[in-house]
């Protein structure tokens, strides 16, 4: 029994997006809907201005609004901590989406199901790492088991301040942050899903 | 009978069986998988490659399963990238399953750009091509046969046709990349046309205008090194770019700079070493071909003050970063790119800025500014297969592009002016018969792609116009006729890039899956027509297979090409870094028979095969034979007697020093309603192919102009508004028809941004195209592939983004070679902004 | 300095739309049919029987309508079922919902045929003892679990972000007592509709009286509700949308104005008027469902 969980090193993702790919492929997610991205926000004024790199994802929160949310439970936690959703038991009320404030759920038209982020389970069950952490560049994810204190994850979040996404949520997320510029608070009001509403149409009025 | 194509076929398979049973790993499932949503579990083949959705060649290693490609990860093998690969290389899939894909031969019915075509079969295809080209070498104007060609991984396959063929005009596009960049440090240093500075090791990176972190031909080598250097060496970065990239966001500070200012604030920077004496004066005089005391005194008319007034960056922020740079030294170094190159004054830019790590003495230095003599592999390790052709005897007058002195000065490096060749071939300075066009989008990513449109659409300037690319595009359009090319996970190279590593190291791209449909790669192509062509073409290619070339290509190499399959890569472990090549001491052997110039101190044994003059191999260096520097004086160039002449051979002024020469329309205040037009690349995107990747194209679809928030107040725009730029010529008279009129028009909206100069409008170049399928297009193109089955594609409904605003920058971008070199200054454009009101 | 928005949306769109503010606003209307007539039926008015059984197939048709709102509302409604015959989950409050649902609709059958066979041997023999003791015992388990589908929503809703409000002081009852409002307002409507029936009389002052006595708390409700709002800042732009914003046309207009004042003046000032009890019935559903609907959607 492990308590999985992840840590992201705000101080060397260069946004590269190259983790939500991964995840695009390792699931084959839908257009338009996503498990992972990376989140861009652009902080401060000329000349001073600078942007921030905040990838994000299901944070498998130790107190999971999903989870209690559910009502035929499909929303399950694994052995390891990992929240997950049990395709066969979806009925798509969405109970789950609209009680996790990460946006981190949708629904996957083509599965009928709601979908989210499973720490790569199937990933993990071979020994290996999940999509996003495997594609980083820079490595700058770690995952692992939060308790073990020997394990990399575990060293590192004690060897440095770590943040959550949406503290004040009180769902205690098993993704942590080093968050030294303290991003995370610019993405309070978001959500894992992309807002397709912000592009700029490129037609003509 | 057997064909050419069906042996072909069968040595393909061959091969992959054979690299089935011996190379390749087999990961058996573990566990019950059956309800896990994943797609990488179970019996997966993991076949090593190499990737080039971009430049940087990155070791990649491909999982396939049933003849699948599943997904893409790094190949930890790889010296250079490690392990590591960016969101493009992850996308590979979405490329090589693009339902847009080209896969069968086309050749169009009607006008050129009509539209209309008619798939044909190859052998229809070939016989056409064939007889085109034979007509042309038979008649003994070889050059009239043109190959344009984008990124080519595949160089040897290219040239060996091409000097078989015996045709010069070769056009490439370096002169819209790098040249500035290369012709600085082969002034400079001559070992190499590349500096790869040891970020690993250092503790201070000074970056003037690179976005190592979203492109750049290093891009995640160096982004890897990069962070690994602010995590263990707690390094610090600065970075000088007029625009918030996502390197500059990185930084640990970003100043946002006037366009082409770069080279200014470098010399101010030594201005300020050489005032404050922190220099490593020892190794400069040593070393370099120009005095410290003399450098001093040409750097002393840069102040910072000056570089403020231009630049916009602090004077006081200038010298405490000058300071900070020098203490670091000499585990400091500088990183610089199109955001110093990419202009009319990107030479001396480069040169400045190169420079200025010698004066703080970094130069090859552990944590210092570094390179490598090897730009790929070591060619003289691992030879091309004979029989390899001449270089061809006649001459193009597009390719050597004399007008330029600087781009084909050095023997290694012919770097041809590519945004110059359509205009003059619609100038009819050289006569074009037939042009092949490869793995390129001229006619919507070459500066003034409008005149390419033109000229390409032209029957009479460019009477046969064959196209290969894996996807139609603005090019194919007006092709005559259309090859299917296989992506590069269909398809063989010998392959790999400068070593960030500093050790060379050579690398193998294979198939990890058959090719589609009916597509084809150059290896197989060339081949058959340089046999259909005749006339003793054919005898450079004898090999019957791609496996059976690189099995020879690959056999000094232990293990050979089963090696390279089986691992993807191969290093020397006898090498070691190339740090200070330069103080090597000479063996006695290579000083047997050799003779020194008393004057200079210039080791001379033997002579040069190319020049025929005698060969230099090194200096005496305080009583002692080091092999210095590849330049004319042995000595790291700061003061270039050779760019200088080159010049005055082409009746062109060079300074042999580093020099500022402002952007002559950048002078002065420019007008109300005036900014200048910078272009960028963002980190899921390199040229047109990723616009096909639906994965990519999610991510970065649209391209509305960015303006800094006062401009945009000044100018009483808000975000997203319409309006109207309009691009004017330089008015420059070293620049073709640069009479400073107004050039094209493009309506975008815009985006208000803290993060970008106020005197700029930065646009970037990835969107605009109007044909490649609705994913591509956003949505604009839905026609489907003439001659193609319709197939499939479950995302076409799904483009969330189709409608966009998308907009072609290239269009409006103006043709402008720098005087010196030929590099086309992307970022030095005037344009006027005007709101469309009717537009809101 | 900008407060952030309570109404945090991590979704591009709320995850529940138009089907689910249906079932939420119409949820209540059985469970106040149920004890609205369970009250009446207690008031020892001669027509107790019937009123009973009248508010039984009143119920359950409600009951069956909200059903097939929130099936249809589901992504896969084929497996609607999961939601009675999956226990795993009971802190869910639409498991805990459902099966409510499912098992009021239930018992109503039970009850039905129960008065229906009543009906039938009304003029034979005694109706048993036994019988009669079960059917008073199903009744009052009716009434509890009527009671909870009244309260239900607050719980559903407080668990979604989309739906801030739903998360106040006041939200329990608002739910409870729109419940009772809607169930008094049907029952006065379909009595005024019908109007000839044996009893309409006493049902009319009977329903007209527990009508003002519901809309008077319903208004000090709502007044507590605005109050409690007025406190923190992220509550204070919650009830400056209400009051001011997007949503102050519903509020004053449908709420206040159509849900209490109408139905105030028209059950004060004329009394047993039929069309006046018809008027003031109708402005009554209409308020109620409007103050559901608002805890549903304000700040999304």
């Amino acid at each position: 029994m492990a308590r999985l969980g992840m840590l992201v090193d705000l101080n060397t993702c260069i946004g590269c997006h190259a983790c939500s790919v991964a995840c695009k492929a390792e699931f084959d997610v839908p257009l338009g809907v996503f498990r992972d991205t990376v989140k861009y926000v652009e902080h401060g004024s000329y000349p001073q201005a600078t942007r921030h790199f905040i990838p994000v994802l299901c944070n498998h929160c130790e107190d999971a609004p999903c989870l209690n949310a559910c009502p035929t439970g499909a929303v399950v936690r694994l052995e390891d901590g990992e929240v997950t959703i049990e395709e066969g038991d979806c009925n798509l009320n969405r109970a789950c989406m609209s009680a996790c404030p990460y946006g981190a759920i949708y629904v996957d038209v083509d599965k009928g199901a709601a979908q989210k982020c499973t720490f790569c389970t199937h990933r993990t069950a071979e020994g290996r790492q999940p999509a996003c952490v495997d594609a980083c560049p820079t490595n700058c994810r770690i995952f692992g088991d939060l308790d073990d204190a020997d394990s990399a994850i575990a060293k590192k979040a004690a060897a440095n301040d770590v943040a959550v996404w949406k503290e004040s949520e009180g769902t205690r997320p098993r993704v942590l942050y080093i968050d030294p510029r303290n991003a995370l608070s610019l993405i309070a009001d978001a959500g894992v899903q992309v807002d397709q509403s912000v592009d700029l149409p490129g037609e003509r009025a | 009978m057997l064909t050419r194509r069906d042996l072909l076929r069968i040595g393909m398979v061959t091969g992959a069986a054979a690299a089935g049973l011996g190379a390749i790993e087999i990961i058996g499932p573990v566990g019950d998988v059956s309800v896990d949503p994943g797609k990488t579990v179970g019996a997966v083949r993991k076949i090593p490659s190499m990737c080039q959705m971009c430049t940087t060649a990155c070791g990649i290693i491909a999982n396939v399963r049933d003849g699948r490609l599943l997904t893409i990860e790094g190949n930890p093998a790889d010296p250079n990238s490690q392990g590591s690969i960016c969101a493009k290389g992850v996308a590979g899939p979405s490329i090589l399953y693009d339902p847009n894909r080209l896969l069968h031969p086309l050749k169009r019915v009607g006008k050129r750009g009509e539209g209309r075509w008619r798939r044909i079969s190859w052998e229809e295809a070939y016989t056409e091509i064939a007889d085109r080209l034979r007509v042309i070498r038979q008649s003994g104007r070889p050059e009239e046969f043109a190959f344009q060609q984008g990124r080519n991984r595949s160089s040897d396959i290219v040239s060996r046709f091409l000097n078989a063929f015996g045709t010069p005009s070769a056009f490439n596009h370096r002169a819209l990349c790098s040249l500035n960049r290369r012709a600085a440090i082969l002034a400079t240093i001559g070992d190499s046309d590349w500096d790869l500075g040891d970020f690993e090791n250092s503790r201070y990176i000074l970056n003037f205008g690179c976005n190592w972190a979203e492109a750049h031909q290093g891009h995640i080598p160096v982004a890897i090194r990069m962070m690994r250097a602010r995590e263990r060496n707690n390094a610090k970065i600065v970075t000088f770019d007029a625009r918030l990239s996502n390197t500059a966001a990185l930084s640990d500070e970003w100043f946002c700079v006037k366009p082409g200012t770069d080279g200014l604030i470098a010399l101010a920077m030594a201005n300020v070493i050489c005032t404050e004496r922190l220099w490593d004066k020892e190794w400069f005089d040593t070393w370099s071909n120009y005095s410290a005391y003399d450098y001093a005194r040409h750097v002393r008319q840069y102040t910072p003050e000056r570089a403020e007034a231009e630049s916009g960056v602090p004077a006081e922020s200038i010298r405490r970063i000058a300071r900070e740079f020098a203490e670091a030294a000499p585990r400091c170094t500088t990183i610089c790119n199109r955001g110093s190159a990419a202009h009319r004054n990107g030479f001396y830019n480069d040169r400045a800025i190169t420079v200025l790590n010698a004066l703080v003495g970094n130069m090859g230095r552990v944590g210092g500014w570094c390179w490598h003599p090897q730009s790929a592999w070591d060619k003289k390790q691992i030879p091309e297969p004979a029989p390899v052709p001449d270089k061809p005897t006649a001459r193009s007058l597009i390719a050597e592009a004399k007008d330029w002195p600087l781009a084909n000065a050095w023997q290694n490096n012919k770097m041809r002016v590519g945004e110059i060749v359509y205009l003059w071939i619609k100038e009819r300075r050289q006569r074009i018969s037939a042009l092949m066009t490869y793995n390129c989008d001229q006619a919507w990513s070459w500066p003034e792609a409008s005149l390419v449109r033109e000229v390409l659409a032209d029957e009479e300037l460019v009477p046969f116009h064959v196209c290969i690319d894996v996807m139609p595009s603005e090019t194919s359009n007006l092709a005559d006729i259309v090859l299917p090319w296989t992506t590069y996970l269909e398809r063989w190279d010998i392959d790999s890039r400068p070593p960030q590593g500093l050790v060379d190291y050579v690398g193998l791209r294979q198939p990890v899956v058959g090719p589609l449909g009916e597509s084809k790669d150059l290896r197989e192509i060339f081949p058959e027509l340089a046999r259909r062509i005749g006339g003793g073409i054919e005898r450079y290619f004898p090999w019957r297979t791609e496996q059976e070339y690189f099995e020879e290509y690959f056999r000094p190499v232990p293990g050979g090409f089963a090696h390279m399959r089986t691992a993807g890569v191969w290093q020397d472990p006898a090498k070691t870094p190339n740090y200070a090549p330069y103080e090597r001491v000479l063996s006695e052997q290579e000083l047997r028979g050799s003779e020194t110039d008393e004057k200079t101190g210039i080791i001379y044994n033997g002579t040069d095969p190319k020049t025929g003059e005698r060969q230099a191999i090194g200096i005496m260096i305080g009583g002692v034979a080091r092999r210095g520097f590849s330049t004319p004086s042995r000595k790291l160039e700061v003061h270039s007697q050779f760019v200088a002449d080159k010049g005055s051979e082409a009746d062109k002024t060079i300074s042999p020093l580093p020099v500022y020469e402002q952007i002559p329309a950048h002078r002065g205040e420019l007008a109300e309603d005036q900014l200048i037009m910078i272009s960028f690349k963002w980190n899921v995107h390199n040229a047109h192919r990723t616009m096909q990747s639906k994965w990519l194209q999610e991510i970065v679809h649209t391209n509305p102009a960015w303006i800094n928030t006062a401009t945009a107040d000044r100018l009483g725009l808000r975000h997203g508004d319409w309006i109207e730029v309009t691009s004017f010529r330089p008015r420059d008279d070293q620049v073709p028809r640069g009479d400073g009129s107004r050039f094209g028009t493009l309506h975008t909206r815009v985006h208000v941004t803290e993060g970008v100069h106020p005197s700029v409008i930065a646009i970037s170049h990835n969107a605009g195209r109007t044909t490649g399928g609705p994913v591509a297009t956003n949505g604009r193109d839905r026609a489907g592939l003439p001659g193609h089955e319709p197939r499939p594609d479950r995302d076409a409904d799904q483009v969330w983004w189709a409608g966009s605003l998308s907009v072609p920058q290239n269009d409006i971008l103006p043709i402008y070679p720098d005087p010196v070199s030929g590099q086309q200054a992307y970022h030095d454009t005037i344009v006027s902004i005007r709101k469309i009101e009717d537009r809101a | 300095m900008t407060v952030p928005h309570p109404a945090q949306a991590p979704l591009p769109e709320a995850a529940w739309g138009p089907l689910l503010a249906s079932y939420v606003v119409l949820v209540g209307l059985p469970s106040g049919v149920t004890l609205t007539t369970w009250w009446l039926g207690r008031q020892r008015l001669s027509e107790a029987a019937a009123i009973d059984r009248y508010g039984a197939w009143g119920a359950m048709g409600a009951l069956a309508l909200i059903s097939v709102l929130l099936i249809f509302d589901l992504g896969r409604p084929e497996r609607f079922y999961s939601m009675i015959t999956r226990f795993d989950n009971l802190g869910s409050p639409l498991a805990v919902g459902a099966k409510l649902i499912a098992a009021k609709m239930f018992l109503l059958a039970v009850l039905i045929y129960g008065f229906e066979r009543g009906r039938r041997s009304a003029n034979a023999a005694e109706p048993m003892a036994a019988g009669r003791k079960t059917g008073s015992v199903l009744a009052w388990v009716v009434v509890f679990i009527s009671f909870a589908l009244a309260v239900y929503p607050a719980s559903l809703l407080s668990r979604s972000w989309a739906s801030p409000l739903a998360d106040s002081s006041g939200s329990a009852l608002i739910f409870l007592i729109t419940a009772l409002l809607m169930g008094a307002a049907a029952v006065l409507l379909t009595v005024s509709v019908l109007g000839t029936v044996p009893g309409t009389r006493e049902l009319l002052h009977a329903g007209r009286r527990a009508l003002l006595l519901l809309l008077g708390c319903f208004a000090v409700t709502l007044l507590f509700e605005m109050l409690s709002l007025a406190g923190r800042a992220p509550d204070r732009l919650l009830a400056g949308e209400v009051l001011t914003g997007g949503s102050a046309a519903m509020f004053w207009g449908v709420v206040v104005a159509g849900g209490i004042a109408v139905p105030a003046v028209g059950l004060l000032f004329f009394r047993t008027h039929r069309k006046a009890v018809f008027v003031s019935a109708v402005a009554v559903l209409a308020g109620a469902a409007a103050t559901r609907y608002l805890l549903f959607a304000v700040g999304q």
